[in-house]
């Protein structure tokens, strides 16, 4: 006789229904098979296997690297062409010196005026400079000097007697071959002499070089100026925060994420300039609709979180700009890498009318290469030298769908930011 | 057991991201994985969705099982933890709306016990408030301890063994065909 279920010990009834749990033989359903597949076709499907999320990360070390390599050199080039022009500037003072205060060498020169050549080395003091080729010939002094760090030529050609104040020589040398590209004024202080070129007739070389002096002076003086009103250098790195929000309608956008990270920026051209960095971004967001699913019922309402490694690359026009202070404004485009997404999917039974839910998650399944258009505009403030703090209201819109659910997850936010300027050139 | 053992090639297979071999073992452990799942929640939909997050994780990174252990136990505790988060979830829906909802038995009597059938068990097991069906299917059916429920559900061990012997004495007055009976003319 059987026993009744209310009959049997606690045991007993666990062990049979143990047994009928493990006896289950459920029919296969191709249906799921089916949702399976298209669930395993989407985590397949999002990107090229030789660029993942690592090898975007590269890639982005790449370019900003690229851009602080490219600075230095720029750097270290118009560092050497500022010590060309310093080493030329000294060298044609000692030249000057020599030419105006050493009545020895202007008497040695003058009294070999007709006696063919001699080496002038003798008569510069300089040990340090290599003199080599010089020559006097006739009435005429022809003076190279080879500086041995910047190779700087100076020439240095006199007349007999076309110069002469109180019987000193007042002609000054002329500095010809060293590198001065932008063929910009030489920097020179504030009282001394500049370099000009002494041509055939003394008398009217006189006028005609203070004219030059002026007129360098003048130019000087519009660099310096210039340089003065100049905000800072070609090239920051800057630190950026900011509150986000996000969402798929503007008006559904509900608990604020965060952006953090490092930017770089580097000038092209005086107002304009290239900016980049990596910022990690914490996007939740909830909606109504909006999120696609490939297989199964739609939700009804989702709400996700989204860990995004964010690589922008902008253009920025400097339109204003001051001394102290200048505004910006931005557009380019943004590469997601979704390191991670969390969904909760809300649905509805439609028999029972009873609320269910389902969660996603996803680990670096989903990358958007230039996805994402990015507009802003910023303004910024000097607080020192080499640092400036920036405020950049912002707005990013998809041009494809973000994640797993295709979403068009369009934020904004504030960076607040500051920027440092290492000790580069100015633009 | 040796049978219990993933085919290396199957999982060769999963590691190379092969299609085939990934139908393969969802075909093989379909039904293993939905009995499992269907016990711990109240519909199919929701056991499907389990399911495929389970099956995600092995086709997702098949690494995270080591192919020279019995496969069967392995996924069966994945699947437990999956489900182990829906009820977590589903309380939090409970606590919000204030109703849970218990599905109605469309049998007028389940069969008696010993020719009871799979179907019929989990239909029984449904018609349990969730807290009471979560502990039963965790410490009857799935061999966990009162301290790792208590730990997995984070409740107290007094709260996991009150719950299983609320658990029982339903299943009980559910099988009893008076005490139905009594149910029905409510």
């Amino acid at each position: 006789m059987r026993k009744k279920s209310y009959d049997r010990s606690d045991k007993e009834l666990d062990d049979i229904l143990r047994k009928i749990a493990d006896s289950a033989e459920i029919p296969f359903s191709e249906e799921d098979w089916g949702d399976m597949q298209a669930r395993l076709d989407q985590i397949s499907a999002p990107s090229p296997s030789w660029l993942g999320s690592k090898g975007l990360g590269w890639a982005g070390a790449i370019l900003l690297s690229s851009m602080i390599s490219l600075s230095i050199w720029n750097s270290h080039q118009e560092k050497q062409d500022t010590d060309q022009n310093l080493n030329a500037y000294e060298t044609q003072n000692n030249l000057s010196s020599l030419n105006s205060g050493d009545s020895e060498w202007s008497e040695e020169t003058q009294a070999l005026d007709h006696s063919g050549q001699k080496d002038v080395r003798q008569a510069i003091p300089d040990a340090g400079n290599k003199s080599s080729g010089s020559s006097l010939k006739h009435s005429q002094t022809n003076t190279q000097i080879q500086n041995s760090a910047g190779t700087v030529e100076a020439v240095h050609a006199s007349k007999k007697g076309q110069i002469s104040t109180a019987g000193r020589t007042s002609s000054l040398p002329i500095i010809s071959g060293f590198k001065n590209p932008e063929n910009t004024p030489l920097i020179w202080e504030i009282n001394q002499t500049p370099l000009v070129d002494l041509g055939a007739s003394p008398l009217q070389k006189n006028a005609s070089q203070s004219s030059e002096i002026e007129e360098t002076n003048k130019n000087q003086e519009e660099v310096k100026e210039k340089r003065d009103k100049q905000f800072a250098g070609k090239f920051n790195v800057s630190l950026q925060a900011a509150p986000d929000l996000s969402g798929i309608k503007l008006n559904q956008v509900g608990k604020a994420g965060r952006a953090i990270g490092i930017g770089a920026e580097y000038f092209l051209r005086p107002k304009i300039s290239i900016a980049s960095g990596v910022f990690y971004s914490f996007k939740p967001y909830s909606a109504n609709d909006g999120y696609q699913l490939s297989y199964g019922d739609q939700p009804d309402r989702v709400i996700g979180e989204c860990d995004i490694l964010d690589i922008p690359l902008n253009l920025r026009f400097y339109p204003i700009e001051g001394k102290l202070q200048r505004f910006f404004a931005s557009a380019g485009l943004s590469t997601y890498l979704m390191l991670k997404e969390h969904y909760k999917l809300e649905y509805r039974n439609t028999q029972t009318g009873y609320p269910y839910s389902h969660e996603l998650d996803f680990s670096g399944a989903n990358n958007h290469f230039f996805g994402v258009v990015n507009f802003s505009v910023g303004y910024e403030r000097k607080l020192g030298n080499k640092l400036s703090v920036q405020v950049e209201p912002y707005f990013k819109v998809p041009i494809t769908g973000v994640g797993e659910g295709d979403i068009s997850l369009k934020s904004t936010g504030l960076f607040v930011g500051l920027k440092f300027y290492p000790n580069l050139p100015k633009r | 057991m040796k049978s219990e053992i993933l085919d290396r090639k199957i999982w060769q297979g999963l590691v190379d991201k092969n299609r085939k071999d990934q139908e393969v073992l969802y075909r093989l452990y379909y039904s293993y994985g939905m009995s499992v799942c269907l016990r711990y929640t109240s519909n199919r939909e929701g056991a499907k969705e389990i399911l495929h997050d389970g099956f995600m994780v092995l086709f997702a990174e098949p690494k995270k099982y080591n192919p020279d252990q019995p496969f069967k136990p392995w996924f069966r505790k994945v699947l437990v933890n999956l489900c182990i988060n829906y009820y977590k979830k589903h309380q939090k829906q409970v606590h919000e709306t204030g109703f849970e909802f218990i599905p109605e038995s469309e049998d007028a009597q389940p069969s008696a016990l010993d020719g009871m059938q799979y179907d019929e068990l989990v239909r029984l097991i449904q018609r349990l408030p969730t807290a009471y069906r979560t502990v039963f299917n965790l410490y009857i059916l799935d061999g966990y301890t009162h301290e790792e429920i208590a730990g997995m559900l984070e409740t107290s061990v007094g709260t996991s063994k009150s719950n299983l012997s609320r658990a029982r004495e339903k299943l009980r007055e559910l099988l009893n065909p008076r005490s139905h009976e009594k149910e029905i003319l409510r």
